[in-house]
């Protein structure tokens, strides 16, 4: 998952970067409402952590201007106010959940990916598709009840694709939203890697849809449209 | 004891004293006067007397005629003459009968003496007498004129009647006049009364009307300070706010370490700063409200929750919950921030707790917010604890205690009356009341 954080604090930046890094997430910082309004018009995210209070302009007002763009992106608010009347305006401005500062750092990974499951449309913390389950919260991947052990770019990779399941992914998406920016892959490591987690899980949960991307779905009987790479 | 009441007795006590000194005065100078023309009608007999008087050839006195007044006629009528000589009584005026005046024995040759005496009946008398001498006559007569003294006293007594009936009534008059003097020139003072009345339940935050002008330097005065004590506390809430506000971002960076420590450093280092942020918290909030109450105008409380209930409605819908809320068209005289920390903190801690449903309500005859959850409520021992104003906020761990202490801390700075109970629902039911 690829989260934009809007913070101008260096220090709690790179903290708060090092935290989602280390719960898989891939972070793009900005410091200023200006930085961020450029990666949000060139770079896709599934979700921005904004604070409220930055040097350019509140956060209130750079989130109003974005959704007047058009940016949709899901939003949790990172304010030390604790007027309930600046959490509101966050709210009216269009974010989607506020954590108040100083947080507990697994309560902004839990609302952080509590958002971005909701937003994809999983109403449960855990994403059932067919045999295979995955613990968004744990993010430990089951597959008949049986925890199966993925190395941590697996992992990212395949929570991506259950996320956006039924939808398909394209291996541009992937590259974007899965891999560091400094190790953005060629396709063949995509491909690669779909291969190996294909082996690992068994079945055929994840179907290449040819010229668009992959996606994650229960297997089914072979259809004719549908090709694996080890077909 | 009011300004009213005071003057009103002080004029009373000086009515009281001043208006009978002033009547007394009156009576006396009238008794004085009525007393003198008495004396002088007496004076005017006697001398009448003098002037009738003769000695015929064989140097006798010749007996008077009637004077005119038929008083000296009618027996024991109170008005007499008498003529002697030191040795006899030669002739008395015909209302004397067989009586006779008593006659002072020295300083009436050539001396005209008024003075007080007795008459027939025990009547009380006013008495000139004067010797003259007469030619052709051996001795000096002994002139005596008396006077009814009884018309003195009728006199006076008539006029301090109608005296003692006028001081009556100009004392009521007084009374009735002070009482309305005093409601007009205190009518301003009524006036800034109620203004401050206005002002303490917050339908005003100064001092608006003109008042005459000895009042108008104090209404100033009174508006400056309101302002300089608004302004001051604005500030210093300012200086708290930013305060915490600085230290927030440190702490957020320092517990977004912890994950790098050793966990059973890392506990207690969470603990710790706990302990610090909830102080913050509490004593922001603390500082937040602080003279709010008098500041505060009235509000529609309605408009100032639309906000936030649009906020917790999408969260709640987030979280798969319920958020019912039920508005009425309450008017609080609160600070705005005050108002929606009570219902932020209220409603954060039900949708923490409740399994499915919040439910809402603003409640006209009760002048209440009451929120209520399906959660597992709070236990009924627990209530007191949960409620202690500033009870160790410190102490306590993130949860539902410091959220309702600080709603409590508000309900004490605003009189309101927060209540614990168990909901209808199964969860705890909170009910904020404001007391005006």
């Amino acid at each position: 998952m690829k989260i934009l954080l809007v913070e101008d604090d260096k220090a709690l930046s790179a903290r708060i970067q090092k935290l989602l890094e280390n719960e898989g997430f891939r972070v793009d910082s900005a410091e200023k409402g200006s930085d961020a309004d450029f990666l949000l018009s060139t770079e896709s995210y599934d979700a921005m952590v904004l604070d409220l209070g930055l040097p350019d302009g509140s956060g209130v007002e750079w989130l109003q201007r974005w959704r007047r763009n058009q940016i949709e992106v899901v939003t949790l608010i990172l304010t030390a106010r604790d007027s309930w009347g600046d959490k509101a305006a966050g709210f009216n401005a269009g974010a989607d959940d506020y954590v108040t500062k100083p947080f507990e750092p697994a309560e902004l990974v839990f609302r952080l990916k509590a958002l971005i499951r909701r937003a994809k449309g999983h109403a449960h913390p855990e994403i059932q598709i067919g045999e295979l389950q995955l613990n968004t919260h744990t993010q430990q991947v089951y597959l008949a009840g049986l925890a199966i052990k993925l190395t941590a770019q697996e992992l990212r990779l395949l929570s991506y694709l259950m996320h956006a399941a039924p939808a398909v992914v394209s291996r541009i998406e992937l590259s974007e939203h899965v891999y560091d920016r400094d190790q953005e892959p060629d396709s063949n490591v995509i491909d690669v890697q779909i291969s190996r987690l294909r082996k690992k899980l068994g079945g055929s949960y994840i179907v290449t849809e040819r010229g668009h991307g992959y996606r994650v779905c229960e297997p089914e009987p072979a259809s004719g449209k549908r090709v694996t790479d080890e077909e | 004891m009011n300004i009213t009441r005071r003057t009103l007795i002080l004029g009373a006590l000086f009515t009281g004293v001043i208006l009978p000194i002033f009547a007394w005065l009156m009576s006396y100078a009238f008794s004085q006067t009525v007393q003198q023309n008495f004396d002088d009608r007496l004076r005017v007999w006697l001398n009448v007397i003098a002037a009738e008087l003769e000695v015929d050839a064989t140097g006798n006195l010749i007996p008077l005629e009637s004077l005119g007044d038929r008083r000296f006629e009618r027996i024991y009528s109170g008005w007499y003459w008498q003529l002697a000589t030191d040795t006899e009584i030669l002739y008395v005026s015909r209302s004397l009968w067989d009586q006779r005046l008593f006659q002072s024995l020295d300083g009436t040759r050539g001396n005209l003496i008024l003075r007080d005496g007795v008459g027939p009946q025990e009547q009380q008398l006013r008495v000139a007498e004067r010797d003259i001498i007469l030619p052709n006559f051996s001795e000096p007569v002994h002139i005596m004129v008396a006077g009814d003294a009884s018309e003195i006293a009728e006199q006076v007594r008539a006029f301090q009647q109608l005296l003692w009936a006028g001081i009556g009534i100009i004392a009521l008059l007084l009374v009735v006049l002070s009482t309305l003097q005093l409601r007009w020139s205190l009518a301003p003072l009524r006036k800034m009364r109620k203004d401050l009345q206005r002002l303490k339940a917050g339908q005003q935050r100064r001092l608006q009307r003109t008042f005459p002008s000895e009042l108008q330097g104090v209404a100033e005065a009174l508006n400056d300070v309101l302002a300089r004590d608004e302004s001051l506390v604005q500030k210093s809430q300012e200086t708290a706010a930013n305060l915490a506000h600085s230290l927030k971002t440190p702490l957020a960076v320092m517990r977004a370490g912890l994950p790098d420590l050793p966990e059973a450093t890392a506990q207690e280092w969470r603990d710790q700063l706990q302990r610090v942020e909830n102080t913050i918290q509490y004593h922001l909030s603390y500082a937040a409200h602080l003279g709010a109450a008098k500041f505060s105008g009235r509000i529609a409380v309605n408009d100032e929750l639309a906000p936030l209930v649009t906020m917790f409605t999408k969260l709640a819908e987030a979280e798969g919950k319920q958020l019912e809320y039920k508005g009425a068209p309450l008017q609080w005289a609160m600070a705005k921030n005050d108002l929606q920390q009570v219902f932020g903190n209220l409603v954060e801690n039900a949708l923490k707790f409740a399994h499915q449903r919040i439910v809402i309500g603003l409640v006209v005859e009760q002048n209440a917010l009451v929120v209520e959850d399906d959660g597992p409520g709070i236990a009924e021992h627990d209530y007191a604890n949960v409620l202690a104003r500033g009870g160790r906020a410190d102490e306590q761990k993130d949860g539902q205690g410091l959220g309702l202490t600080m709603v409590a801390d508000i309900a004490t700075h605003y009189g309101a009356r927060l209540e614990l109970g168990r909901s209808a629902l199964g969860g705890l039911k909170v009910s904020f009341r404001l007391v005006e």
